[in-house]
């Protein structure tokens, strides 16, 4: 029984995102991150780096937003927050076990 | 008295040959001290304890001299002559007249020792050495052995064997049923006869996705290989953008041989993605033109050619590790009757003969 596909096809238009899209869309990405780290900018949720990365990164933000969809995009910057978070709750884990004496910072178990 | 009783018949005998030694190196002996001290006596330490136990000879010994010898000079006399040639003609000598009962217990001694010379003569040539016992020692040696091995053997099945059930019977898998990318319908009936590996995605995935497909494309390939056939299968969990067309064009760009490309309806999907534990959250209903990202649990399923989980590989492995484990797993995999008749087989460390 072929499912509601036809249904589905009517509403919503067919994207299929080729590899060289991907790619693309990637190596913006790249480049907009090393333009960020080039000018120490870390979190840009706030308002102050935002002017930063306005002020420094604005063509690489332009060629990302040209090169991917939005939400990747968004889900770009969201990994990289993300990414800082656990290396800033790492290294206060690792803070706080040198304080309790232990030489070794606990090992977070991932799956 | 005392002597005979205390020591056997050769030291008497040697006692006796000593004392006429003593005559004949050295007439004029003073007293048992001197005895003592004299270095050719020394060589005979029975005759010293006796000495110095039994007053009686001690006493005998007083007459043959009341004055004390020159020492060095009869020291010198003995080491001029020939010790050995002096004891041997001592022992050859008469015997000095003892107590009658002494030379009788002496007689009785001998004979003993005479038995016991004869038992030892008739003995094996090789000594202590015995063919009997010694093959008695081999096969003993050949038993722990074989022993040891199937101990080692049965221990190391059972880990294995805790170590496959340490997930128990997961509750992974189960009743679907989705639409492959040429429109036919594909159920968990399907899985059934091969090993297949499961992946759940979307086309429209960021970056996670496609990296864990091209690892798919490796682990598949080199599984191939290695002569391990493996079913790829991907499945979408986002099925309204997701159609068969935009599946089988997404697949062609990635390197997968046979993999199959699922979708379905939002339950279908939805209760395929439950059956298999995977979580995902594609909001149910979408204004036309939204876009929107699919968050999904990122496994690698690997299914028994009964259909049943076998195991899960996440992003910790990568396509080297995944494929050395999922390889280990599927050489090592036995149809569920006979994991369950090997469970209860009687242990095999009390068979020896093997």
């Amino acid at each position: 029984m072929p499912p509601t596909s036809n249904e589905t096809q009517v509403e919503v238009e067919e994207q299929v995102v080729t590899r060289a899209d991907r790619q693309k869309c990637w190596d913006a990405r790249d480049r907009f991150f090393a333009c960020l780290k080039k000018n120490n900018i870390q979190s840009i949720r706030n308002s102050e780096s935002q002017k930063l990365v306005s002020d420094k990164c604005a063509d690489a933000g332009e060629e990302l937003k040209k090169s991917c969809r939005q939400t990747w995009v968004d889900h770009f910057i969201l990994r990289r927050e993300k990414e800082f978070e656990t290396a800033a709750y790492k290294r206060r884990m690792s803070e706080m076990a040198m304080e309790d004496g232990q030489s070794q910072a606990p090992t977070i178990r991932r799956r | 008295m005392s002597v005979r009783s205390a020591f056997s018949a050769s030291s008497i005998l040697r006692l006796d040959t000593a004392l006429q030694y003593c005559q004949l190196a050295r007439p004029r002996l003073v007293s048992s001290h001197d005895i003592c001290s004299s270095r050719a006596l020394r060589q005979i330490p029975i005759f010293r304890i006796s000495l110095s136990s039994n007053r009686s000879f001690s006493r005998s010994i007083y007459q043959f001299g009341e004055n004390k010898p020159d020492i060095t000079k009869k020291n010198q006399e003995i080491s001029k002559s020939s010790e050995d040639s002096v004891f041997e003609d001592a022992v050859k000598s008469v015997k000095r007249p003892m107590a009658p009962e002494t030379s009788a217990a002496s007689e009785d001694e001998e004979t003993v020792v005479i038995k016991v010379q004869k038992g030892v003569s008739k003995k094996n040539p090789l000594g202590y050495f015995n063919v009997t016992g010694l093959l008695v020692f081999l096969a003993g040696l050949g038993l722990l052995i074989s022993y040891r091995r199937r101990l080692q053997v049965a221990v190391d099945s059972y880990k294995e064997e805790k170590e496959s059930q340490s997930f128990g019977k997961a509750l992974i898998g189960g009743p679907f049923q989705l639409t492959d990318t040429r429109g036919n319908i594909f159920t968990e009936k399907d899985l059934i006869g091969k090993f297949s590996l499961i992946y759940f995605g979307f086309t429209l995935c960021p970056d996670i996705c496609p990296e864990e497909l091209d690892k798919m494309a490796i682990i598949v390939n080199d599984l191939k290989r290695q002569g391990v056939e493996v079913q790829p299968i991907f499945i979408t969990c986002d099925p309204l953008r997701d159609t068969p067309s935009v599946v089988r064009q997404y697949l062609e760009e990635f390197d997968i041989p046979g993999i199959v490309g699922l979708t379905g309806t939002h339950k279908e999907v939805e209760a395929a993605c439950k059956s298999y534990r995977v979580y995902f959250s594609t909001p149910p209903e979408i204004k036309p033109g939204e876009d929107y990202i699919v968050d999904h649990s990122i496994f690698f399923y690997l299914m028994d050619p009964e259909g049943e989980f076998v195991n899960v590989y996440g992003r910790r492995y990568d396509a080297a590790e995944a494929t050395a484990e999922i390889g280990k797993k599927i050489r090592k995999w036995l149809p569920a009757k006979e994991r369950h008749e090997a469970a209860f087989k009687k242990p095999s460390f009390f068979r020896f003969w093997e």
